[in-house]
């Protein structure tokens, strides 16, 4: 009976303490790369096939574009 | 890597709601949740209301991935802040933490589009928020990523919709870098400069900043 309630009471703190845990906020990465929980690239689709640099490349130009001081040329 | 941020000009935005049209349009969210909408103060007032646009921020360090119970967030390599619907309980931990109110949870009775109800989990319902237009952990452009999070623009090379179709630019959306050089070129452009609050610790080139930062010194000392 003994034996079980301090499973039961070590269950309990185990449990709360997992509770009061703060998981990691920021962009993981091991060994240089990308390793949070796995979610397709957004440069790998049928737009851009796999080239990471052309879709930088596009977000990059597109977010410039939304400044009309130099939208005319186009960035 | 961009680093993806929103940035709304209380300046510019004229309380006009395309943005939140726009947004509910294009993900086909259903009624009761506002994935983003702006909020006004000074109503009425002249010369004193200001209005901006407020959805989630992609928070560098987001309090809704900290509390969490299910660890249902992840941040992607550009920085958005996305969330597994399939993990998700709905205990509404993260509507609590977000200092914004991005989290948004369907009502009981409500249905998307094709009609389908929305409460799965008890009657709070799993939590929708803005995706940043990047859609979810599904497959990109799949008819499941669309079904539960919307349409994933960046995976085809656009930004948010809000802030692309924002009529005065005061939205903007996409890497923080330019951001932070667009709205730096509009401070100036306004006749301000290093005394506007945080002129010294915003994103952009180190060698502005600690022009800024030498400038503000120098503001210091004169004033």
């Amino acid at each position: 009976m003994k034996f079980v309630i301090s499973a039961v009471v070590v269950a309990f703190v185990v449990v709360f303490q997992i509770g009061c845990s703060e998981p990691s906020q920021g962009v993981e990465y091991q060994d240089g790369r990308y390793a949070g929980k796995p979610d397709t690239p957004n440069w790998e689709g049928a737009a851009f096939d796999g080239n990471r640099e052309n879709w930088e490349r596009e977000i990059k130009r597109r977010t410039r574009l939304q400044s009309e001081y130099t939208r005319p040329g186009g960035a | 890597m961009a680093r993806m941020k929103f940035l709304c000009d209380a300046e510019r935005c004229i309380e006009c709601n395309a943005c939140v049209t726009a947004c509910k349009n294009e993900h086909e969210v259903p009624w009761g949740i506002n994935r983003r909408r702006v909020v006004t103060i000074n109503d009425g007032q002249v010369g004193a209301e200001k209005s901006m646009s407020v959805a989630c921020m992609h928070c560098s360090d987001a309090p809704c991935m900290a509390v969490c119970p299910v660890d249902c967030f992840y941040k992607t390599e550009d920085g958005v802040v996305l969330h597994d619907k399939d993990l998700c309980i709905g205990c509404g931990y993260c509507f609590y933490a977000c200092p914004f109110g991005a989290p948004q949870f369907p009502a009981s009775n409500a249905s998307t589009p094709d009609g389908r109800a929305t409460d799965w989990f008890g009657a709070r319902g799993k939590m929708d928020k803005c995706t940043f237009c990047a859609g979810g952990p599904e497959e990109n452009g799949s008819e499941a990523e669309f079904s539960k999070y919307g349409r994933n623009r960046l995976s085809e090379g656009k930004l948010p919709l809000c802030a692309e179709m924002c009529s005065t630019k005061a939205l903007l959306g996409g890497d923080g870098d330019i951001l932070a050089d667009i709205y730096r070129e509009r401070v100036t452009v306004r006749g301000k400069g290093s005394e506007v609050w945080g002129w010294g610790t915003a994103y952009g080139k180190p060698e502005q900043q600690s022009d800024a930062g030498s400038a503000g010194k120098q503001t210091e000392r004169s004033s």
